[in-house]
């Protein structure tokens, strides 16, 4: 435990709960004061809620493992503890489940992400500030960097969309440097869709090769390479590097 | 275009030097065994590209495949283990079409922002004329199959290689961050599948010069890329200019 406050490197707030928490529930006092009368003395929205969150987080292991092609119910049900019967009772299927880890591990990455944002000053901070954010969550989490990098392209239609929506919302924060652009050019059209899937191609590539605890050392390069078509090479490698910026005379 | 990308039935006559071999004479023949085989392949691997277009990757089976090709499934298996191992040879046999393809565009320019926007035009030719290397090219927008996913990342990792040379020819390229080819070659194709996705293979050449200025900006800087994606560095015109 780094406890040291002068320590940089550790910022001093403990992390953000993931985004399957598990809500404790008292401990049994006795041998048998199991699972059968847990249901009597918690309220049922707690129980389903922990259910359902043990298997979301149960999917995203599973996948990670095998691929979500060659991820099975059974393997979702190893992965989270629960009994098949209690997934169904949560999730039509597999795609289901997998969607709403998706969907749930997303919302939470960027909750997390805005929060980081206040505070963070002007565009160009904010887009650092925001690649921090993201890659030091995901790095503290591969599984689920896997699942919203590479795996939900494999659910089809509904996971291009919603690679989409969240490439679209990406190019969104991109887009706001078009005005902190100095000079008069302005660039492609397509450029904050171009960035944005670069961004993403990216991380797929270091989470594939197994590099995911690792993501956090990418936000030099990749701050840089997201602000670079707005500022230049030198004022986005500056910001990048979260230097301050050179005295006027 | 190519004939019957959208009718898997008897192929008609072909341009010269396309990929998809005639179907063999029926009944008795006197071709040689490895010409027969290699046949096959081809026809198996082109078949494959057009199935893919057609179904997607999840609802592909082999059934479409041999049909498609026109081939048996004994054939079929002779050449594959699977669905899986057969795209992924479809895809790496597109990928090695369009790496060749871009070396010979480059050749036939000086220097290296015209060698790209060469590679880009040839590149957007052959997947316009054939929607099937378009598919397979931009796979990952289509795969549902994490393993094909990882083969795409690998053959991405060529297209990246490629591009990295510019470092060397041009002002900012030795100023980039390590992840810069990756992030364009990924960003590009998987705009171009999207593209591919949405039935727009056909109409991708006139993404050239857009492309072109996106892939040159980081080396050259806005305005100079802008100005050769449009042709107006003095050189060959680019067909179109952006907006």
């Amino acid at each position: 435990m780094s406890l040291s406050p002068a320590d940089p490197a550790s910022p001093p707030e403990p992390p953000p709960p993931g985004p399957f928490t598990i809500l404790p529930t008292p401990a049994p006092t006795s041998l048998f004061d199991g699972a059968p009368d847990a249901r009597d003395r918690f309220p049922r929205e707690v129980l389903d809620r922990n259910h359902r969150n043990r298997i979301l987080g149960g999917a995203v292991a599973a996948v990670a493992v095998h691929g979500y092609p060659d991820t099975s119910v059974a393997s979702i049900l190893a992965a989270a503890g629960v009994s098949r019967h209690t997934f169904y009772a949560q999730f039509p299927d597999k795609e289901a489940c997998l969607l709403a880890a998706y969907d749930r591990g997303l919302a939470w990455l960027e909750q997390e992400v805005s929060a980081a944002l206040l505070g963070a000053g002007d565009w160009a901070g904010q887009v650092r500030a925001a690649t921090v954010r993201a890659l030091s969550l995901l790095a503290s989490d591969p599984a689920l960097a896997r699942l919203l990098a590479t795996e939900i392209l494999c659910l089809g239609p509904p996971g291009r969309a919603r690679r989409r929506q969240l490439v679209d919302r990406l190019g969104l924060l991109l887009g706001l440097g078009r005005a902190a652009a100095p000079g008069s050019h302005e660039p492609p059209p397509t450029l904050e869709r171009a960035l944005a899937h670069g961004a993403i191609a990216v991380l797929d590539r270091e989470v594939a090769a197994g590099r995911g605890e690792r993501l956090a050392q990418l936000v030099p390069d990749l701050a840089e390479f997201l602000l670079a078509p707005y500022l230049g090479h030198a004022q986005a490698r500056r910001v990048a590097a979260a230097r301050p910026a050179p005295r006027n005379r | 275009l190519t004939a019957g990308a959208e009718n898997p039935g008897p192929p008609g006559p072909r341009p010269a030097g396309a990929p998809e071999p005639p179907p063999l004479p029926r009944g008795r023949h006197r071709l040689p065994f490895e010409f027969v085989v290699e046949n096959q392949r081809r026809r198996l691997l082109t078949g494959a590209a057009r199935a893919l277009g057609e179904q997607g990757y999840a609802a592909l089976t082999i059934k479409h495949i041999i049909a498609t090709a026109g081939v048996s499934r004994t054939t079929f298996y002779a050449n594959f283990d699977d669905k899986r191992d057969c795209i992924f040879a479809a895809h790496r046999d597109a990928f090695e079409r369009l790496v060749a393809l871009i070396m010979r565009a480059c050749a036939t320019e000086r220097e290296w922002p015209q060698k790209v926007r060469a590679a880009v035009s040839a590149s957007l030719a052959l997947m316009d004329t054939e929607p099937g290397v378009a598919r397979l090219i931009t796979l990952n927008a289509l795969a549902s199959d994490t393993m094909i996913a990882r083969g795409v990342v690998d053959s991405n990792a060529h297209l990246v290689t490629l591009l990295r040379d510019g470092r060397r020819h041009t002002p900012f390229g030795p100023l980039l961050p390590d992840l810069a080819e990756e992030g364009l070659i990924g960003g590009l194709l998987t705009i171009l599948g999207a593209r591919v996705l949405a039935g727009e293979e056909g109409t991708l050449a006139e993404l050239e010069p857009e492309i072109v200025w996106l892939l040159l900006t980081p080396y050259l800087g806005l305005e100079e890329a802008r100005r050769v994606a449009r042709g107006e560095d003095g050189t060959a015109a680019a067909p179109a200019a952006p907006r």
